[in-house]
């Protein structure tokens, strides 16, 4: 396995869970304090805590630290990764499947000049 | 070591489906005839299938930069109502995905669904999480 496998890897495995999932979506709009990412998750600051861990070893985001508060901010880069691996096998398919419409109509047609 | 829940499974899989103005046997037939394959699936490069479980098939796709091989096995054949085969490229890094292809009458249509799974480890893909694809799309159009 190479290392930028086990990078997507990683990045698929963190974004599996729903709460990750949602700490992310929430990271969208911007910067946020860990402590004020805990509020709306029902769970305690430790629980979220671990899912940050998560996040962050897959690079999903990245902690700073200003005094003593915990800023999180995205990472892009290994969204984009995971984003480009499932659309382009959406694109494939989604061709090949318009490729089997167009198929199927030309054999239609030719059977009706047959006939 | 993280460890993988269930969950954890979902994200790699995708679907996509179509409806065609042909009756599913008309449909299935298009993708076990080896002609057929040939010429839509194949995009007219070079095609060997040998449609029965455990049988394998190769596709030599001809795109712009040259020809990408895929090679897989067929695991179900249930004529005209599933097809599920292995599917191995490049993309996959050698390794093996599932593709599971659906096939339901409605009236003198088909409703096919295509489900790609098992990337890009196949002991993953197995779980579907509703939504995932779209989840990707709306957080890459935020980041955009």
């Amino acid at each position: 396995m190479n290392i930028a496998m086990s990078n997507l890897d990683l990045a698929f495995a963190a974004l599996a869970d729903p709460t990750r999932r949602r700490i992310v979506a929430k990271l969208t709009r911007g910067e946020i304090r860990v402590t004020d990412l805990a509020l709306p998750f029902d769970m305690s600051l430790n629980a979220v805590s671990k899912h940050i861990k998560v996040l962050e070893g897959a690079g999903l985001v990245r902690r700073t630290r200003v005094g003593r508060e915990h800023y999180l901010r995205l990472r892009a880069q290994p969204l984009r990764e995971v984003a480009r691996w499932t659309s382009q096998y959406e694109r494939f398919w989604t061709q090949r499947l318009d490729a089997l419409g167009e198929f199927l109509n030309q054999q239609k047609e030719s059977e009706n000049d047959e006939s | 070591m993280m460890s993988l829940n269930e969950n954890a499974m979902g994200p790699f899989r995708i679907s996509v489906g179509k409806i065609y103005d042909a009756p599913p046997d008309r449909v299935f037939r298009a993708w076990t005839d080896p002609a057929s394959a040939k010429a839509w699936l194949a995009m007219g490069g070079d095609a060997s299938i040998d449609p029965r479980p455990g049988g394998l098939f190769y596709l030599g796709m001809p795109f712009e930069n040259g020809t990408h091989p895929h090679y897989g096995r067929y695991l179900r054949v249930d004529a005209p109502r599933l097809l599920e085969f292995t599917w191995v490229s490049e993309h996959t890094r050698g390794k093996e995905s599932v593709v599971t292809i659906e096939f339901k009458a409605h009236g003198k249509q088909t409703e096919l669904s295509l489900t790609h799974a098992g990337l890009p480890d196949e002991e993953m893909g197995r779980k579907h999480t509703v939504g995932w694809t779209h989840f990707l799309d709306t957080l890459i159009a935020r980041l955009a």
